[in-house]
């Protein structure tokens, strides 16, 4: 079965590859103007896209980006100067920190309003939760950004509008990181909740309408144990297949967010690159991409497995 | 030893030590970008070129005036025996950062990297270089001898061409083949052998460039022990940095230029502007935009443009009109009626139409104008995301419509812009850039028929003329005719240029003189007082 | 009951007052959003300029209202483009052979996975940014997950029973489709469909903000946002609020009408 899904998931990510390949070269324009700029001239461009490797037909280049793959390489970045690998691994661990701290953060909150959303189906605190979740599913994340930097960076200076760290230090401790990461990390939950929570709580009353409740209760069992260890169990697998959707952005962040707090991280590159047309690091992130999808299902399935041991998962 | 050249700050009452300062690349001459290499040969973005000048001294070391300053350079003097040919090139004691002498061998080798480039190097043909330099010798360890093909304008030669000869650390670079250097352009260890007042430390991508002192320089000392080159990506945010405390120095967005006036304790400093232009590019090859083969047409354009009004909104009054190739500031090298304010072309909506009118344009029944069946309309192509030059473009649309020019304006990626500038002839109808000179603004490169950065198919032989004159005759007599004659023709049209103002934190000073319109930065001239919170 | 129809009632109401505001409002407030006035640049609200004005001095409620147009003629179109597009495909796979499904849906794997933006930027180069090839742009990026839903709608359908003896009956596959298939999903896909006008409107909003959609001089509430965020050190609210409630506020209308629609589906 997991292989089955491997294999699955191998092929599309080819497929995903080869597009964007394609996709990118054959865009007007070319990595050489991005390097070049003003000084572009019709000679310094080809002798450019020769010392580049990038004079070669389409379908040799292709074959030689897969050459260099499979022998551990993932080639030289045109407009950053430095392997591919070594760029993705500085920018990752940017998106990485602040992904993984705000998708941790999301998801315990929506758990715990899931809970109280469910638990409290028809009664107020659900009708609020249910406002606050259909409020901000509806508020687009640059709106969000833009209000948080006018409040917490322009009106009342607590926090700083954009970048990272503290440049003055040589060697920033955490405490300043912290600083920089307050606002897209409120950003990002803001954004990621009202959803999560919603399939959660959703998902928390179904269970609570089942009869293996009704019958649990019957028998005198606790509602706190029928919560936590029956309707929690369950009511966890849609939301942890939501998760397992978002796994690939924990690792690659957002283009959006990124942007608007000139925040280093993968999405931002991943946006920078396409622009300026940097194949190799595009390329690569779009692989990465592609991998983290398909891992990131695959997760979700074995931990829903885990969670139901019932349950197959097609 | 170590000379001490340039006399130390005169008497700073109670300077203190600026710990680190901090502060993003392109100040005061345009919105930031990342640094990504290191290495001045092989670069051609303005952001580059100010790290890789802070490793490297110049040869030549040009001020804001254009004129050499033989007390900053390497080169201590500079003669040509035979007014054009050849040069003779002094070199003064200098050291490189690891102890050894700096050497007109270290010149040579430069010289011969820039071949090995060929059409990699990134200022390949500018002031001739390298083609026009027939040899190239070290007589000895002090002099350069170079010897041209031909005879040309030295003053032309010596700021444009010679200028590049940035003596490299041969005994470290020799050993590593033209391809490697290639590879190590963004590797901080590269570089650990340099001349100039920094070495960079780190560079970490995306995030900043790290210099610290080189202890060897033979200048005036640092006044501070780290000098951070941070990457912002928008102009806003690097006012908030300052403020914040982040940042030392930022560019200030003219929109903000109001605001930044009042901020308590930091303060603002108004530069003079940078050798440069704008300009609309009109496509005389592109079959339906022929009607800029016109002069006529461009003279119109050129007169239908209000340019002050563009400096009042776009740069809230901190610019200046440019109406030839030569900015005019310095007035170092403008022509006598350049000098007098008088110009060929000018802000006035009658002649423009009256020029159109002559050129055989009637308006259509959409209050267009229109000859043989053709509008006269076209897109303008502007980089995307800069407020500024969506600003100016904006006003230049509703120029261009009080004369019958129905004008559209579409954002693109400035990479692709350039690709359909040079290479699809067919693709764009006009476009909006930005446009720098060297030293000397001699217009080989941008005017022949031709030339590297002709785009825009201009050709005429009395232009062509004028150029060469300007470059192989001596004297400013062929600059200043070629000049006047630009500002006639219009193969582009000339637009303002920008004022850049910059928030300076309070207890900085020096900035003034740190900057530099042509680029080269002065980090020793910067110095703290009491008073700035560190 | 009266939550559940509440719900859609106030969706519906919503999204009509943004509708009517923004393709009725710029020839009911007839000030120029393009005139420039300096001398009143970057002034907050006041009985002249009701929404202030921006940095040249341009009318804030103009440029809302003109904003709030430019948004919907390009944003409706595509969701109908998308809807249909999304429509045909998921039909086709589902009642398609075995061997058909299985192609099809790998394709739609992959388009899934393909950053969208990153997709935008392609094509941005290659065709001129105008309403037509935003609609064409926008359609093109939002009929997947639409085409993944009526996919598995239709493939539980036509296990049933009573398909299986039309089919038997000799019907065609198109009688079946439009038929029987369309009528058991048409609740799924008018409450997509709604969804779908708020994904259009926030994809063509975040497009404009980073600069690949509508296009100078022409605004639109994602690139009046951008605007408003290069000078927030200025701290322009009256620029930032307004489009931003706007884009919020069709979001929420076609959240409230869906989840109403929902509701009302799932009583039945």
């Amino acid at each position: 079965m997991v292989t089955r899904r491997l294999a699955s998931g191998a092929v599309s990510i080819f497929i995903l590859v080869t597009l964007v390949f394609f996709l990118a070269h054959l865009t007007p324009g070319g990595p050489a103007y991005s390097i070049l700029g003003q000084k572009s001239t019709p000679n310094a461009v080809a002798a450019l896209n020769a010392r580049l490797g990038l004079n070669a037909s389409l379908p040799v280049q292709y074959a030689l980006w897969w050459k260099h793959l499979l022998q551990g390489q993932l080639g030289y970045s045109y407009l950053l100067n430095r392997p591919v690998g070594a760029l993705l691994w500085s920018y990752e661990v940017n998106t990485l920190i602040l992904y993984a701290i705000a998708i941790s953060l999301s998801t315990f909150l929506a758990i715990l309003l899931g809970l109280a959303q469910g638990v409290w189906m028809g009664r107020w605190p659900a009708q609020l939760i249910g406002a606050f979740q259909l409020l901000f599913y509806a508020t687009p994340p640059f709106f969000t950004a833009a209000m948080l930097i006018l409040c917490f960076a322009v009106w009342l200076g607590w926090l700083p509008a954009g970048g990272i760290g503290d440049p003055r230090l040589a060697h920033p401790g955490p405490a300043t990181y912290a600083a920089h990461l307050v606002l897209p990390v409120v950003t990002i939950t803001l954004l990621t909740v009202p959803m999560l929570s919603r399939y959660f709580g959703a998902a928390v009353h179904e269970e609570l309408e089942k009869d293996y409740v009704r019958t649990a209760r019957a028998k005198g069992v606790g509602e706190s144990a029928i919560l936590f260890h029956h309707v929690l169990r369950n009511a966890l697998r849609p939301l942890v297949t939501m998760l397992g959707l978002s796994f690939p952005y924990i690792f690659t962040g957002g283009v959006i967010v990124e942007s608007v707090f000139d925040y280093p991280g993968l999405g931002w590159l991943l946006w920078r690159s396409a622009l300026e047309q940097d194949y190799p690091v595009l390329v690569a992130i779009v692989l990465l991409i592609g991998l983290l999808t398909v891992i990131g299902n695959l997760l979700a399935d074995l931990v829903n497995g885990l969670l139901d041991p019932r349950a197959d998962y097609e | 030893m170590a000379l001490l050249l340039g006399a130390a700050p005169a008497a700073f009452a109670e300077t203190q030590d600026c710990g680190s300062i901090v502060i993003p690349p392109g100040l005061g001459i345009g919105p930031g970008a990342d640094v990504t290499s290191l290495n001045p040969l092989l670069t051609s973005s303005l952001y580059n070129q100010e790290a890789a000048g802070l490793i490297f001294t110049p040869l030549l070391w040009i001020n804001r005036f254009h004129q050499i300053d033989y007390e900053r350079s390497i080169a201590s003097a500079v003669t040509t025996p035979d007014n054009g040919k050849t040069y003779d090139v002094t070199l003064r004691p200098w050291k490189w950062s690891d102890g050894t002498a700096v050497t007109s061998a270290d010149v040579l080798y430069a010289y011969q990297l820039i071949k090995a480039l060929g059409q990699s190097y990134a200022a390949y043909g500018q002031g001739g270089i390298p083609d026009i330099i027939a040899s190239i010798s070290a007589p000895d360890a002090a002099h350069v001898h170079v010897a041209l093909t031909r005879p040309v304008n030295p003053q032309w030669f010596i700021l444009n061409g010679l200028s590049q000869l940035t003596p490299l650390p041969q005994h470290v670079w020799a050993h590593y083949s033209t391809n490697e250097i290639w590879q190590a352009q963004s590797d901080p260890a590269f570089f650990h052998v340099g001349d100039g007042p920094l070495l960079p430390q780190a560079l970490n991508i995306g995030i900043d460039a790290v210099f610290v002192p080189n202890p060897l320089y033979g200048g005036t000392k640092m006044h501070f022990s780290r000098f951070v080159m941070r990457f912002e990506s928008a102009e806003g945010q690097e006012l908030q940095a300052v403020q914040a405390g982040d940042l030392d120095m930022s560019n200030i967005p003219f929109d903000l230029y109001g605001k930044a006036l009042q901020l308590p304790g930091d303060y603002v400093v108004t530069l003079p502007p940078s050798y440069s232009w704008h300009e609309l590019i009109p496509n005389m090859a592109n079959k339906a935009t022929g009607f800029f083969a016109d002069v006529r047409v461009r003279q119109a354009l050129a007169d239908a443009i209000d340019q002050k009004r563009i400096i009042a909104l776009a740069m809230h009054g901190l610019g200046i009109p440019v109406y030839n190739p030569v900015p005019p500031y310095p007035d170092t090298f403008l022509s006598p009626t350049a000098r007098a304010g008088q110009y060929p072309v000018g802000y006035d909506v009658a002649k423009a139409k009256t020029l159109l009118a002559a050129a055989g344009f009637l308006p259509g029944a959409d209050g267009i104008l229109q000859k043989d069946g053709q509008r006269l309309a076209f897109t303008l192509l502007i980089p995307a995301g800069q407020p500024l030059r969506i600003e100016i473009a904006e006003s230049i649309q509703q120029d261009l419509q009080q004369v019958g020019i129905a004008m559209k304006v579409r954002q693109m990626e400035f990479n692709q812009i350039l690709a359909a500038m040079v290479g699809q002839p067919q693709a764009w109808e006009a476009i909006l850039i930005g446009m720098n000179l060297g030293a000397y603004p001699s217009g080989e490169e941008l005017f022949s028929a031709g030339a590297a950065l002709n785009n825009n198919g201009y050709a005429n032989p009395k232009m062509d003329a004028l150029i060469k004159q300007s470059t192989d005759q001596p004297g400013l007599g062929g600059l200043f005719a070629y000049q006047d004659f630009a500002s006639e023709e219009q193969p582009v049209i000339f637009l303002p240029n920008e004022r850049y103002s910059v928030l300076v934190r309070k207890g900085l000073h020096g900035v003034q003189d740190f900057l530099n319109p042509l680029g080269a930065w002065a980090p020793e001239k910067l110095y703290c007082t009491p008073g700035r919170a560190n | 009951m009266s939550e559940k129809r509440g719900s859609l009632l106030a969706g519906l109401a919503l999204g009509g007052a943004i509708a009517l505001l923004s393709l009725a409002g710029p020839f009911l407030y007839r000030a120029d959003p393009y005139a420039i006035h300096p001398a009143y640049a970057l002034r907050g609200p006041s009985l002249a300029f009701p929404l202030g004005t921006d940095e040249l001095g341009r009318n804030g409620l103009a440029l809302l209202l003109a904003g709030g147009q430019a948004t919907l003629i390009v944003s409706l179109p595509a969701a109908l483009l998308a809807f249909c597009s999304g429509l045909g495909y998921g039909l086709l796979t589902g009642l398609g052979a075995g061997w058909l499904d299985k192609i099809l849906m790998r394709l739609l794997d992959v388009f899934l996975a393909l950053p969208s933006l990153v997709v935008l930027i392609f094509f941005a180069a290659l065709v001129p940014l105008n309403n037509v090839s935003l609609v064409l742009l926008l359609g093109f990026l939002s009929w997947p997950a639409l085409a993944r839903l009526v996919r598995n709608e239709v493939v539980a359908q036509r296990g049933r029973d009573f398909i299986l003896a039309a089919e038997q009956s000799g019907a065609g596959r198109f009688y079946i489709a439009r038929v029987h298939i369309m009528r058991m999903i048409a609740p799924v896909l008018v409450v997509n469909a709604t969804f779908l006008v708020g994904d259009t409107i926030f994809s063509l909003s975040a497009l404009s903000f980073l600069g690949l959609g509508v296009q100078p001089p022409h605004v639109s509430w994602g690139s009046s946002l951008q605007s408003a965020l290069d000078i927030i050190a200025l701290a322009p609210w009256w620029l930032i609020i307004p489009p931003g409630l706007m884009i919020f506020g069709s979001l929420l209308a076609a959240s409230l009408a869906g989840q109403g629609l929902v509701r009302r589906e799932g009583a039945r």
